[in-house]
């Protein structure tokens, strides 16, 4: 794929697809949080590039962030599942990196394991500290270190798996969930990746190898075969042609559209195997493409709850008690530390029916209480009416709310801290503010 | 909650007072006399200036603007700002800062209130400096923004001009009394009562009670027509005939009926002692039915618990509570009778033969007592809680009835040790022994983590200790209590009231320090705030209970009436405190 | 699969004026409105699930009065013969249950005897999760029975089921799409904001809506529709008065507002704990049991005074009986095979499942004659028309305990 034709192309800002406040709030929002004002006017001055390098490589941390991510270790140790949930939250709504916090959340829910088997908030911890460590790098070393992380081993039956009597679960969810996808395997190649995965246990919460329970006889995995060992399924799975694809598709619709179509899977499987699986090169390039901004794409994906509620509070600069975060995002239907299933989220329209939309819309009218806007309003020194409007549509509707709106918005007047609160509460309470 | 616990404190502090002796100069009118005889609540604060007085130096001499307690609370910018104000508004009324809240709270104050579609509220203020409070209610009627009103008829055909702020407040100054209500025809009612134009409050029935009842050297008084306001409630649904949770209907019940059969509670403060405030409170109910009659029950002579090495405090009701038991269809509704069924069966699961309201209950009289202690650990787990005793008198000859709850300890002790297993969590070891001739049933762990989680704080265990039986968390705080049960058989206290509470402020701050980090992270997670600013406010909290030489709450249930004593005790903090390491991490 | 394809139209719809508008109706909303034609509110059959968590002692909750083995062993506990609501020749109801046995009298309630499963597991946890999961390996089933039925359900905008309890999600509601609302009180469901606003913009017309945007904007109008109609219903003090001060009456009172308030949830869930009697039970089973059937009994008489009753079914369930033999503390211990009630003027009165035979027994336990999951299949495929082979991976025989 090259020439005009390729999706991954870079960029370049033309009259139809300009680089103005919507399309830098298009990227901030998918590669990250709902901006704030100041990150928006910051990304247009920057240009696409340093902002994707930004992004990706990520700022210095703020201290706020630093020393909430201190804290993390003895929330664990207490046991305190509610407050951890809380103190990742809290993280999410004061980081300088919002991709890698992104990213954390995307690979929570690609290994979607649940602390309701764990039962350790000491090991959900370390498996986010791991996920985090490996988020941007290459896949393959994040297999690797998952396939020692002791929450999964717990979670599929590690312990259970030992020579003669191979549990096939963590063999299975490897090629099924986190490599390729069904129909990619045979029931064989489960069966003998099992068997390499013999003996690699957990004890008391650090990894531990088992020699006598591992199984070091051959295995044919994908037609090859060897002594081989789970660092050895782990490279053969991601040798499959389908494991490009499958993470391909996967980072597309978590960051370009939920409904991402042959061309651009072939494209960025294509990128992904290049680099190695390198997902930091990867994504700089996605983030970076012309795909990335088709206005096709914009505004097409149901943010999580984890995304909609950082998000309200990231953007109008609010201050956030973790706790009423967690509810209000388990009232949402998610809970952080225990996805549904295996299978993560499902993600997009499956996070919105009526009563999940309640919760959503009284988060937006608490979020729009007249003191945050007052606070913006002298924050930005909006001097009137006009500027409070072009304030609210530029931070919440992407500088264009369609007709019905903005003749709502239009009528409003008063004070600009009046205005503020009233618009943004429109904009916050309508239908086009759940589409990311 | 700690910033709750100290806004309160704060409160406490504020109101606190020496004794001063009221002197009389001239005839000055009284304040309750310009209060509306209708007012559902009216509170009174006498001689408040000298009051406030005593209470700075009382601040001075506790070296309060010193502490940690002051800078997180006092000197947040919100207090900051206003205390500017305060200062710029006093001086242009030539005192300062203490100065116009001493004139403020002038010689004699009172407050009413009345429950119409809201709450109206109306306040008297008789000042000893006139000139002093009328330049500092100039300054702040023209900073707030005041308008004139009109006028009402005065006296001797001379109008008195009534000034708004905002609609929000009016103020009126009449006979050298300044007025101020919340809405205008309120204050028109209070210059009418005062001027002798409608019945007033000082000449009302309510008000004889009042004088009759508070002593005279009270700083402080408070009455409410309790009448009026439970049928408000009870009208809009909202004063439930009987407690629902059943622990609270045992506990609260007898205070329950006399507020639900009084006419008035009245309240009045006064300083009993240096650094002492004491503030107590009259009920007068019907008597008690035949089925409340387990509420009224004498109290079983004092073993002085606060000798015990590291006393936090305490909880002690004295119930009979045989008859309460054999009463629960009355007391409770079918809710909470339900509750307390599956709370027996529960119980039931570990007695065994034994059941707990026919074979155990009757011989339960006197004083229960929950005590809690500072307890000393090998390693120290997160968080650090106190030791608990429940201490109950039990009237038990033969020790057969001791023997069967020690088999019933042993059946918990292993039952909470199954589940334990289950969890992968440290069980715990059974061990029996003696202490002073008696035998104890403790438990320990097999072995201790280097950071214990919070189920460290509890290795149970029970013993019957001369007529008492003992359940407590630490074997440590059991040898205490038997030791002053002991010794109070040998010379035994006078009996104390029936119900008490108390709160000593030094070894809450410190179980609070150990677990400052704690506090900290959660205040962060919790508000959303920077550490430097969650560990100011935890460490104001702490310091405010230095301060705290210890509060305590007394009740006695008469058959007509509750009578309810607190007292707060303010002390000079330890020498050296530990400076906390605020802004830094662990 | 018309029949959940007409949810939406029904919820969103129902009692309003939208059809008679049509023309200056919106495109995405005339287009549902006029499908939906016909399809009037108010014609969905509703299950209620009750748990009663703890292992309810079905031996003594419908009690075989004149077998003597009954009496013999349960010396201490057993119910007298003059006590018990007799339902037929040997079958009564404890005699706490006079709610149940009025309901029994209008041949509104079907007893299910003898219910079970092979290989009974006594642990409460994983017997709970196999009646949950309706699964033999539960650990294997990342479902519930009735979250299969929401994954299965194509309905888009309002939820399927409801859990209103106030515990954690129970397993049987466990989807893999969409997760099912679980809230402890009505509250949550009050819109803070205006909602004739909202909804107005939610509902104007937008040129050029991508199918994304007309589907939050649907969602978006059904939610301000069930908090105003939420709110428009208020709490009635006469509703209010029909039930007694129980735990469970109050949560089943809930859901009678929001059945009231059509508020969409087709199946809903709650429980009440307590049933573990190990000891001294005579008291406390007394007690658990008339809070059931008083509130089961109370629930069904604000539905027939809000017309709504022939629309609800009421299903109980328990993780496991409970020994037939007494213990020595006056109690029971984990058993087996149970009794299950469905009640409702939907249901064909009466008792199914035979008499437990206290002859035969396995480990001291009853036997089951009943798989639970024939229960189950009966209120999938007679009751709320989901076909049950999909949701219990088998075919189940029905029980002829409802009126389809």
């Amino acid at each position: 794929m090259n020439g005009a034709g390729d999706p991954l192309r870079p960029f370049a800002a033309s009259s139809a697809t300009p680089w103005d406040h919507a399309a830098a709030t298009h990227l901030l929002r998918r590669a990250g949080f709902r901006p704030t004002m100041q990150e928006i006017e910051r990304a247009v001055g920057a240009g696409v590039d340093a902002t994707v390098d930004r992004l990706v490589d990520g700022e210095p941390e703020a201290r706020r962030a630093s020393e909430l991510d201190a804290l993390g270790d003895g929330i664990a140790r207490r046991g305190e599942l509610d407050r951890l949930r809380a103190w990742w939250l809290q993280r999410m709504r004061y980081t300088t990196r919002p991709l890698h916090a992104r990213l954390a959340l995307f690979w929570h829910g690609h290994f979607a394991t649940s602390d309701r088997k764990v039962k350790s908030p000491t090991l959900m911890l370390a498996q986010l500290r791991t996920i985090e460590a490996h988020a941007r790098g290459p896949f393959g070393a994040m297999l690797r270190a998952m396939s020692r992380d002791p929450a999964m081993i717990v979670w599929l039956d590690g312990d259970e798996n030992v020579r003669g009597r191979p549990n096939e679960n963590y063999a299975r969810e490897l090629f099924e969930l986190f490599t390729l996808g069904v129909g990619h395997y045979s029931e064989r190649d489960v069966h003998e990746t099992a068997r390499a995965f013999t003996g690699w246990h957990q004890r008391r919460g650090t990894f531990a190898f088992r020699p006598r329970s591992h199984d070091g006889g051959d295995k044919t995995i994908f037609g090859e075969t060897g002594p081989f060992d789970g660092d050895d399924a782990v490279r053969l799975a991601l040798a499959q042609p389908a494991a490009s694809r499958f993470l391909a598709a996967k980072l597309l619709r978590e960051f370009v559209t939920p409904t991402p179509n042959e061309v651009l899977v072939t494209a960025l499987a294509q990128v992904l195997w290049e680099s190695d699986f390198d997902v930091g090169a990867t994504l700089r390039r996605l983030l970076k493409s012309t795909a990335m901004f088709d206005p096709a794409h914009r505004r097409t994906r149901i943010p999580s709850p984890v995304e909609f509620v950082v998000g309200v509070a990231r953007s109008l600069e609010i201050r956030t008690r973790g706790p009423v975060l967690a509810r209000a995002i388990a009232r949402m239907g998610q809970r952080l530390f225990e996805p549904p299933s295996v299978e993560g989220w499902p993600g997009h329209r499956h996070w919105l029916d009526s009563t999940t939309m309640l919760v959503r819309l009284n988060a937006a009218v608490a979020a729009t209480a007249p003191g945050s806007a007052d606070r913006l309003a002298r924050r930005y020194a909006l001097r009137n009416s006009a500027a409070a409007r072009r304030f609210a549509t530029t931070i919440a509707l992407d500088g264009a709310p369609s007709t019905a709106l903005a003749e709502r918005l239009h009528a409003l007047d008063g004070t600009p801290s009046a205005v503020l609160a009233s618009a943004l509460r429109i904009a916050l309470t309508a239908p086009e503010y759940q589409l990311a | 909650m700690l910033g709750t616990l100290a806004r309160a404190a704060t409160v406490a502090l504020v109101t606190v007072a020496t004794a001063l002796p009221a002197a009389a100069e001239g005839d000055p009118p009284r304040a309750a006399s310009f209060l509306p005889a209708n007012v559902s609540v009216a509170i009174g604060l006498r001689d408040g200036d000298r009051h406030v007085g005593a209470f700075r130096a009382l601040l001075e001499e506790l070296g309060f603007e010193k502490s940690d307690a002051h800078r997180a609370f006092f000197r947040t910018p919100q207090i900051l700002g206003a205390r500017i104000g305060l200062g710029l508004l006093a001086a242009s009324a030539g005192t300062d800062e203490w100065g116009a809240i001493a004139a403020a709270a002038g010689r004699d104050v009172a407050i009413g209130i009345r429950w119409e579609q809201r709450a109206r509220v109306i306040a008297v203020l008789v000042p000893r400096d006139a000139t002093t409070v009328e330049l500092l209610l100039e300054g702040v009627t023209r900073f707030a923004g005041a308008t004139p009103d009109g006028t009402v008829a005065g006296t001797d055909d001379r109008p008195i001009a009534i000034t708004s702020v905002r609609g929000r407040a009016f103020v009126a100054t009449c006979a050298g009394v300044i007025l101020v209500a919340t809405d205008r025809e309120s204050l028109a009612d209070a210059i009418a009562a005062g001027l002798g134009r409608a019945p007033s409050f000082s000449g009302s029935a309510a008000h004889d009670t009042v004088e009759n009842t508070v002593p005279t050297d009270a700083a402080a008084w408070a009455w409410a027509d309790v009448a009026t306001l439970r049928t408000r409630l009870e009208r809009a649904g909202r004063w439930p005939t009987r407690i629902p949770q059943p622990l609270a209907a045992f506990i609260a019940g007898g205070w329950w009926h006399h507020l639900s059969s009084t006419d008035r509670v009245i309240a009045w403060a006064l300083p009993t002692a240096p650094r002492r405030l004491t503030v107590e409170a009259r009920v007068d109910g019907d008597a008690m039915p035949s089925s409340h009659e387990g509420f009224v029950a004498p109290a079983s002579p004092d073993w002085s618990a606060r000798e015990i090495p590291g006393y936090v405090g305490e909880v002690s009701v004295t119930r009979d509570w045989a008859t309460l038991l054999s009463n629960r269809e009355t007391l409770l509704d079918r809710a909470g009778a339900g509750t307390l069924a599956k709370f027996l069966t529960n119980a039931g699961n570990f007695l065994g033969d034994v059941d707990l309201v026919d074979d155990v209950l009757p011989h339960v009289r006197g004083t229960t007592r929950v005590v809690a202690a500072e307890q000393t650990f090998e390693a120290t787990p997160t968080p650090a809680l106190p030791a608990f005793a429940l201490v109950t008198p039990l009237a038990d000859g033969d020790g057969r009835l001791a023997r069967q709850l020690e088999k019933a300890a042993q059946i918990a002790f292993t039952f909470i040790n199954y589940q334990a297993m289950q969890q992968k969590r440290p069980t715990f070891m059974m061990d029996t022994g003696r202490y002073r001739d008696h035998r104890v049933l403790s438990t320990f762990f097999d072995e201790t983590p280097a950071t214990p989680p919070i189920r460290f704080n509890f290795r149970p265990a029970v013993a019957r200790i001369a007529d008492h039986y003992v359940i407590a968390t630490s074997r440590e705080l059991l040898e205490h209590v038997a030791d002053r049960v002991l010794d109070a058989t040998r010379t035994p206290a006078p009996s104390p009231p029936p119900d008490r509470l108390a709160i000593i402020g030094a070894p809450v701050a410190r179980l609070l320090r150990l677990n400052r980090e704690q506090l900290v992270t959660n205040r962060m997670l919790d508000e959303g705030v920077d550490r430097r600013r969650a560990a100011r406010t935890v460490d104001g909290s702490i310091a405010l209970l230095d301060f705290l030489g210890g509060a305590r709450l007394a009740a006695t249930t008469g058959d007509r009436g509750t009578r309810l004593a607190f007292t707060i005790d303010l002390t000079a903090p330890p020498q050296t405190p530990t400076p906390p390491s605020s802004g830094s991490a662990r | 699969m018309t029949l959940t394809r007409r949810d939406f139209l029904t919820r969103s719809l129902a009692g309003s004026t939208i059809l008679a508008t049509g023309a200056t109706l919106p495109g995405f909303l005339a287009h549902t409105a006029r499908a939906s034609a016909g399809f009037g509110p108010g014609r969905e059959r509703i299950l209620v699930v009750v748990e009663m968590n703890g292992g309810n002692d079905g031996l003594n909750t419908v009690i075989p009065f004149r077998a003597d083995d009954y009496y013999r062993a349960r010396p201490t506990i057993a119910l007298p013969r003059p006590d018990v609501l007799t339902l037929d020749d040997h079958l009564a109801l404890h005699p706490a249950m006079r709610a149940f046995a009025r309901l029994h009298e209008r041949g509104w309630l079907a007893v299910c005897e003898n219910v079970g499963y092979p290989n009974p597991d006594r642990s409460h946890f994983r017997s709970m999760d196999i009646w949950q999961s309706a699964s033999p390996c539960p650990e294997e089933s990342r479902t519930g029975w009735l979250g299969r039925a929401v994954d299965r359900s194509e309905r888009v905008d309002t939820p399927l089921a409801l859990h209103l309890d106030g515990t954690a999600l129970p397993a049987a509601l466990r989807t893999t799409t969409r997760a099912v609302p679980s809230i402890e009180a009505i509250d949550a469901f009050r819109l803070d904001g205006d909602a004739d606003a909202i909804e107005r913009a939610a509902s104007a017309d937008r040129a050029d809506a991508s199918a994304d945007l007309q589907f939050v904007q649907r969602t978006a109008v059904s939610s301000c529709r069930q908090a105003r109609r939420l709110a428009a219903l208020g709490v009635d003090p006469d509703a209010a008065a029909r039930y007694p001060a129980h735990g469970l009456a109050n949560r089943l009172a809930q859901i009678a507002r929001l059945i009231g308030a059509e508020f969409g949830p087709r199946v809903y869930y709650t429980s009440m704990g307590g049933f573990d009697t190990h000891a001294r039970q005579l008291a406390t089973h007394a007690s658990l049991l008339t809070e059931l059937a008083e509130s089961i009994g109370a629930f069904f008489a604000d539905l027939e005074a809000r017309r709504l009753h022939e629309r609800v079914v009421v299903m109980t369930f328990s993780e496991f009986g409970r020994r037939v033999d007494e213990n020595g503390s006056q109690g029971t211990d984990h058993g087996a095979a149970a009794p299950m009630f469905v009640a409702g003027p939907g249901v064909r009165g009466g008792i199914v499942g035979g008499v437990p035979d206290l002859a035969d027994l396995g480990r001291g336990d009853l036997k089951h004659h009943v798989d639970f999951r024939s229960v189950y299949a009966s209120v999938l495929d007679d009751w709320l028309g989901i076909p049950s082979r999909a949701i219990l991976g088998a075919s189940f025989p029905g029980l002829p305990i409802l009126r389809s």
